[in-house]
Order: C-alpha cells, then sequence, then structure tokens
C-alpha cells in the first residue's frame, strides 16, 4: 500500500525527471552560444552551440574562467561589472579565441541573475558571431582608403597641373608685355 | 577482479545514491571511450544483473553500493588507474544537473561553504558531510564524513570532486582525502587548500 506521502514523492519526482529533460533539451536546442557564468567569471554552463562554435567539449570549458576564451586585458571585469550595475550589457564588441586559436570577432549581450536574497548570483552571456559584417567593414574601409588615396593623387596631379598652367599663363603674359614694347619699340623706330 | 560478493554486499548496503552520478560516469566513459565504450560498461552490467540505469534521470534514486559498483566496473572494463577514477570525480561536477541545480550557491566561498553538506545530502542519504574548518585568510577548509563507509575506489573519486567543487570558486584548490578518527570513530577527512 502506498502512502500519500510516497504518491506526493513519486509524483514530484516525475515533475522533476521532466524538468531535468526540459531543461536539458532547451541548452541543448538554444541555436546561439551562450553561457551561465558566476561572480567569479567561472562557466558553470554552456550551450551545445557554444561547444561548436568554441570547439571546446563541455568537460574542458566548465569550470574555467571566462578569459580563456575573451583574454583581452581587463575586457571580462569590465563586462561584469557592467552587468552589476545595469543589470545588462548589449552588443559589446569583443574578440573570441576558440581552441584552436582563431579570433573570431563578435558582439556579447549579458543578463544578470539574483538569487532568492537578491544578491547577484551571476549572468548569462550570449555571443553573436559579427565576423563576416566586421569582414565587410574592414573590406569596405579599406576600398574607401585607396579611393581616397587615389582621389587625393589626383587633386595633388591637378595641383601641379594648375600650377603649371598658371606658370604657363604668367609667362605668356609675360611674353605677350615683351612683344608689345618691342612691337611698339619697332614702330616708333620705323616711323622716324 | 570484482566479484559478485563484493557487488552483493554493495548493493545490500543501506543508503540510496541519485541517478546523477550514473548520468556524470557516462558522459565521462562517452567522451574517454565513445558509444562503444559505453555499450562495454552496459553488457558488464547486464551480465552481472546490476540494477544500473545509465540512461537514467538525475533524481531517481539507486541503492547507494551502486555508486561504488559503477566506478569499481569502468576501472575493470577499461584497465583504467586509479588517477583515471579521481579524473571521474574531477570531471563530475562540471557535467551534474544537481550541481548545475545548486550553481546559486557559488557566488561566494563563504555562501558555499555553508552548502556543503547540502551537495552531499542532494546526492546521498547515508552519510554526513561537514565542514570542521573553514579559513579564508589562510585558504584552507577540512570537511569530514561520517556515518558512511567508503569504498578506496569512491575515495579517490570524492578527493577529485572536492578539487573541482572548490575550483569554481577558487581555481588553483588541491583536495587532499584522508583516513581519520572522529569521536573514536574511523571517518574521512578531505583538505583543500587554494592559494
Amino acid at each position: 500500500m502506498i502512502t500519500k506521502k510516497e504518491e506526493v514523492k513519486k509524483i514530484n519526482n516525475k515533475e522533476l525527471k521532466n524538468l531535468e529533460g526540459y531543461i536539458k533539451d532547451f541548452w541543448k536546442f538554444l541555436p546561439i552560444p551562450v553561457c551561465f557564468v558566476n561572480p567569479f567569471n567561472t562557466i558553470l554552463n554552456i550551450t551545445g552551440k557554444f561547444e561548436k562554435f568554441s570547439g571546446y567539449k563541455e568537460t574542458e570549458i566548465i569550470g574555467e574562467n571566462l578569459s580563456t576564451v575573451f583574454p583581452a586585458q581587463g575586457f571580462i571585469l569590465e563586462v561584469l561589472a557592467d552587468t552589476r550595475e545595469n543589470g545588462v550589457v548589449d552588443k559589446k564588441e569583443a574578440i573570441f579565441i576558440t581552441k584552436d586559436k582563431k579570433e573570431i570577432y563578435v558582439t556579447i549581450s549579458t543578463s544578470q541573475r539574483k538569487d532568492e536574497e537578491d544578491s547577484f548570483s551571476g549572468y548569462f552571456l550570449s555571443i553573436s558571431d559579427v565576423s563576416e559584417s566586421k569582414t565587410f567593414q574592414k573590406k569596405l574601409e579599406e576600398e574607401v582608403k585607396g579611393k581616397t588615396e587615389e582621389l587625393q593623387r589626383k587633386v595633388s596631379e591637378l595641383e601641379k597641373f594648375q600650377k603649371f598652367s598658371v606658370g604657363r599663363e604668367v609667362k605668356m603674359r609675360e611674353l605677350k608685355k615683351k612683344i608689345g614694347r618691342l612691337e611698339e619699340r619697332s614702330g616708333t623706330a620705323s616711323s622716324e | 577482479m570484482i566479484n559478485k560478493e563484493e557487488l552483493n554486499k554493495l548493493i545490500e548496503a543501506k543508503g540510496e545514491v541519485k541517478g546523477v552520478v550514473f548520468q556524470t560516469d557516462v558522459k565521462y566513459v562517452l567522451e574517454k571511450e565513445g558509444e562503444a565504450g559505453l555499450k562495454k560498461i552496459e553488457d558488464k552490467v547486464k551480465e552481472l544483473g546490476l540494477p544500473i540505469n545509465y540512461k537514467s534521470g538525475a533524481m531517481d534514486s539507486y541503492p547507494i553500493g551502486l555508486r561504488i559498483a559503477s566506478l569499481l566496473l569502468i576501472k575493470e572494463v577499461f584497465s583504467w588507474p586509479d588517477s583515471e577514477i579521481r579524473n571521474i570525480g574531477y570531471t563530475a561536477p562540471k557535467t551534474s544537473f544537481i550541481v548545475k541545480l545548486l550553481m546559486k550557491f557559488f557566488i561566494s566561498i563563504e555562501k558555499f561553504v555553508k552548502k556543503i553538506p547540502t551537495f552531499w545530502d542532494q546526492h546521498y542519504t547515508r552519510g554526513k558531510l561537514e565542514v570542521v574548518s573553514f579559513n579564508n585568510e589562510k585558504k584552507e577548509l577540512l570537511l569530514r564524513l561520517t556515518e558512511a563507509e567508503i569504498h578506496p575506489t569512491f575515495f579517490i573519486y570524492l578527493e577529485g570532486y572536492f578539487e573541482k567543487m572548490l575550483q569554481f570558486l577558487e581555481k588553483t584548490s588541491k583536495a587532499e582525502m584522508k583516513e581519520s578518527v572522529h569521536e573514536g570513530k574511523p571517518c574521512h577527512e578531505c583538505l583543500i587548500k587554494w592559494e
């Protein structure tokens, strides 16, 4: 005979099992790299996409400091401070380093978590790969730089040409004046 | 080699363990030996008629001795040295669902230390884990495990487990388990130091 207490325990266990499956499936499904980080900046949980994006297995990266993937000096402390202060960080630019040391331009967003005592208990951090748009932007910047240099070169050529033309004009004027004077002089001489 | 008599003794031991320990064992075996390795373990469990379910839910309950049986089987099937068993313990908190549920306590070392007995109770219904001393200035923590017989293989596992737990907060921690006596009774203590 099952007592009421045992029955409740059985139901609770079933609910817990469902919840476990739900949480695991959700972290596995999330199609973006996300991790949960504690106030020590230690990574405590990651999505399946984070594994693929970083190249680290769950067992390799959980328990490691966030600086493993964001090694820029002071960056993660800044993120932690901003998240604590404002609750969120929105689209901050960063460079993510994968397990095989590949640098990827990303933007990160965070959202803080608080416990039942309203103490800061860590934060979620999501990563968006912006390397394509960053590469495009770089290419565009390089093109603009190239065109600007070309333009400057042409302006400089024009300036030289203008200088030359002006010099030529002045010379022509001087020569015309000289001819005029000579003509005047020769006219006077013939009339004499 | 693990024998039936030893296994029966383990299964008959009083107390329960949560299925999460089998989940973390599976993760480790899969990573090291792949699906073929897991099949070897499952076949061995079947051969010995043990009620271990490696697809168990984290909160399902099993006889406490199966925690040790699982480690002994893994050790035997792959001929792994003790260091590998320590590493299973070291890796377990990283993938443990229960640890993930309790991660809210990883916010300060003081808060974490207060909750250490909870971590044990969430996994095992037998044994009592208590904090003997905690000195944040000296960077030392001494834990004592009483009211439980600890198999030498589990002893090694726990050393790795405690070490990793502290590393979630203090990266450089090192744990060392030793047998001791408390109030005239044998017990186990774990000294964890960090820099």
